[in-house]
């Protein structure tokens, strides 16, 4: 077993170190060079590691994946987001498309690919890169350093509210593509944006996604964050996202994955200031065979702090969901408050999840409290509404509606929200 | 309009019903009384449909349908309506909107058009002023938050917004005050017409000086073992349910 997982990994890097250069290496090639030392050392994750437990890796590990540029045109509207006046960035198999983008660089926000920074940007990209990823060494993380397709940096000034959201879109196209594209970034303080991140494929061909995005929210700056999750049935996406978060800074990220075949969402948030602010809530919705991993990490480094997380879960079909919910309290962050919850409903008799939280706490100052529900629909809730004249189907789907309602509606963005819904309700998953 | 023939119901095989026999015809108010435990829910329940409630023996018949092969959308749809006596929340889910849905599939297996915005928003301000109703409250979400009287109410609007044939009260009248007992009851007077029929479901006299029935029947171990007129209800708030109980030992 050990040799065939050994040679898997080798092969993969043998590969993308014949086919890639990082783009992360026009900010300085020490950076990937570290990345390839460390990938060598690790091993491709497994469900032996704990950490993997519940996601199994082999069916991306037994593929051979190619990185390759997009030549085709592909209609990419239905991932726009209506009304929404947003500046987009659009990255195709992992490349930023310059044609299909609209960036408007202006003194306050500038927003640039790694290739082109230089002087003062540079130097923040380069701060800001190797402050996250020589503090996390995961696999897929260095991987997505050593071999990064393209990269995005932005910077906000301080005191700037950008009043036009950000929206990356992801798209793969074509068969077993890998994808690497990494997005960092600074919001100055006292400075307020708001991101979008959507995810898709253009083919429903097989293809594999492992994206990082690092961020970070200075002193008294705020962050809000929606992330679009609509890959497809044969799309593998790994999305490593870290925010770091100094004094006083609020954030606010909305995970919301309604498709996609096989997700992991790691994300890690830091408090490192006193008095900041985070929330985290997602849904997700696996049906048929998908399978939706979301392993968060919330690291309490300071006091005064508050988190709050909701995450819910509609699991149908086969569906299979996993729920990983970490609330660090380090010695230092007396009087945090930290709020985790995580409810799951089973539409079948098929469908799994596995849910688990985990609490580490070592200041004694603190309130937290988790919990965790999984089970059926309320039957006293179903029998009201049919008793009202409304199917049972329809009055499943009204349930199903209400319990990720909760979610969606923390999304700020009315047409955020809006488009989510239009999308639910043509899939057949909203009322 | 209803027939209920010799129906016995269980649940968690406790035997609930034993035996019991009904007629409704249109228009006709009957109110159904009896100590605790009797059955009156549980008639309540197998009248709706609810699954919990296994009906073991007899038969009801609906306008000539056979209710109990009908799911409980389905009855709700032929023009029963149940107004619950522990009304339940339900959060996230919008009254107006649930009952706009609910309006539009009822319309829709009669064969009727959809209704339109804005004849749906001028029923539900009409309703709603009928029961005293608080625009703010048809707003939210179903009976959440709602204090007990609200919830009752609610439940009047929805029947008067649903406007069925035969209208199933289940204990509406307890826990609330007075005053609120009056609006549920004014509520409920104002839809008695010559077509639509009512089973009132209460443990009080009280309510019948407010809605008075044409028939009054005791229920007692799962049968109606007493009928008469609104007097009968008089009767028993002088003397209590042992004289009844009494009389079927003696039997």
């Amino acid at each position: 077993m050990e040799t065939i997982a050994t040679s898997t990994k080798e092969q993969l890097l043998y590969s993308l170190e014949t086919s890639i250069v990082s783009s992360i290496d026009h900010l300085h090639p020490e950076i990937s060079a570290s990345a390839k030392e460390t990938l060598k050392a690790l091993e491709f994750p497994s469900t032996r590691q704990e950490e993997w437990k519940y996601s199994r890796t082999t069916r991306i590990s037994s593929e051979s994946w190619e990185v390759r540029k997009s030549s085709a045109t592909y209609d990419i509207s239905s991932f726009r987001i209506k009304d929404i006046d947003a500046d987009e960035i659009v990255f195709i198999n992992g490349f930023f498309c310059p044609d299909l983008s609209t960036v408007r660089n202006n003194g306050a926000i500038s927003v640039l690919p790694f290739s082109q920074l230089d002087g003062q940007l540079k130097q923040q990209a380069l701060n800001n890169i190797g402050s996250e990823t020589s503090r996390h060494n995961s696999f897929f993380t260095a991987l997505n350093t050593a071999y990064c397709t393209d990269g995005i940096f932005f910077f906000v000034q301080k005191n700037t509210v950008v009043h036009r959201p950000i929206h990356f879109l992801f798209l793969q196209e074509g068969e077993r593509t890998l994808a690497m594209p990494r997005i960092s970034g600074i919001v100055g303080s006292g400075s307020k944006m708001h991101i979008v991140t959507s995810y898709g494929s253009l083919d429903q061909k097989k293809a594999w996604n492992n994206a990082v995005i690092e961020i970070t929210i200075e002193q008294n700056a705020s962050l809000t964050f929606d992330k679009v999750q609509l890959e497809g049935d044969q799309n593998f996406s790994i999305i490593n996202e870290f925010f770091r978060q100094h004094k006083d800074s609020r954030f606010s990220i909305s995970t919301l994955t309604v498709d996609g075949g096989w997700v992991r969402n790691n994300l890690n948030i830091f408090l490192d200031g006193t008095h900041c602010e985070s929330h985290l809530n997602g849904f997700y919705l696996p049906r048929g065979n998908q399978h939706i991993d979301n392993h968060t990490l919330v690291d309490h480094l300071l006091p005064h702090c508050e988190s709050n997380e909701l995450y819910k879960g509609v699991i149908y079909d086969r569906g299979k969901a996993v729920f990983n919910g970490k609330v660090f309290v380090r010695p230092d962050a007396q009087k945090t408050n930290a709020y985790q919850n995580n409810a799951n409903i089973m539409m079948s008799d098929d469908a799994t999840v596995n849910t688990k939280p985990e609490l580490e706490i070592y200041a004694d100052d603190v309130k937290c409290s988790h919990g965790t529900t999984t089970g059926r629909f309320d039957e006293s809730a179903l029998f009201y509404l049919r008793a009202r004249g409304l199917g049972e189907e329809s009055a499943r789907k009204m349930l199903s509606s209400a319990f990720i309602g909760e979610v969606l509606n923390k999304v700020d963005n009315q047409f955020v929200r809006m488009y989510v819904q239009d999308i639910l309700t043509t899939r057949g998953l909203w009322v | 309009m209803l027939t209920i023939k010799n129906l016995y119901s269980t649940i968690d095989s406790k035997q609930i019903l034993r035996g019991l026999n009904l007629e409704v015809k249109p228009g006709e108010v009957h109110a159904i009384m009896g100590p605790n435990g009797s059955g009156k829910s549980t008639l309540a329940s197998v009248l709706a449909g609810r699954e919990e409630y296994e009906v073991t023996d007899g038969e009801i018949a609906f306008n000539g349908k056979n209710l109990l092969e009908l799911a409980p959308e389905d009855r709700a749809r032929e023009g029963i309506f149940l107004a619950f006596q522990y009304p339940v929340e339900i959060p996230g889910v919008s009254n107006i909107n649930f009952l706009k849905a609910a309006l539009n599939e009822i319309r829709n297996y009669q064969g009727k058009e959809q209704i339109s915005a804005k004849d749906f928003l001028k029923l539900v301000n009409e309703k709603s002023k009928l029961v005293e109703l608080d625009g703010q409250l048809t707003n939210r979400s179903v009976n959440e938050g709602f204090s007990g009287g609200e919830k009752k109410r609610n439940e009047i609007f929805q029947m008067a917004m649903l406007e069925p044939k035969l209208a199933i009260l289940d204990e509406t009248d307890s826990g609330l005050d007075i005053d609120a007992l009056r609006i549920v009851a004014n509520g409920v007077n104002a839809m008695r017409s010559p077509e639509r029929s009512f089973i009132v479901i209460t443990h009080y006299q009280r309510l019948l000086d407010y809605i008075v029935p044409d028939f009054v029947h005791v229920l007692y171990k799962g049968r109606i073992v007493k009928s008469g007129s609104k007097e009968l209800a008089l009767d028993l708030e002088a003397k209590g349910y042992d004289w009844i109980k009494e009389e079927e030992v003696t039997q």
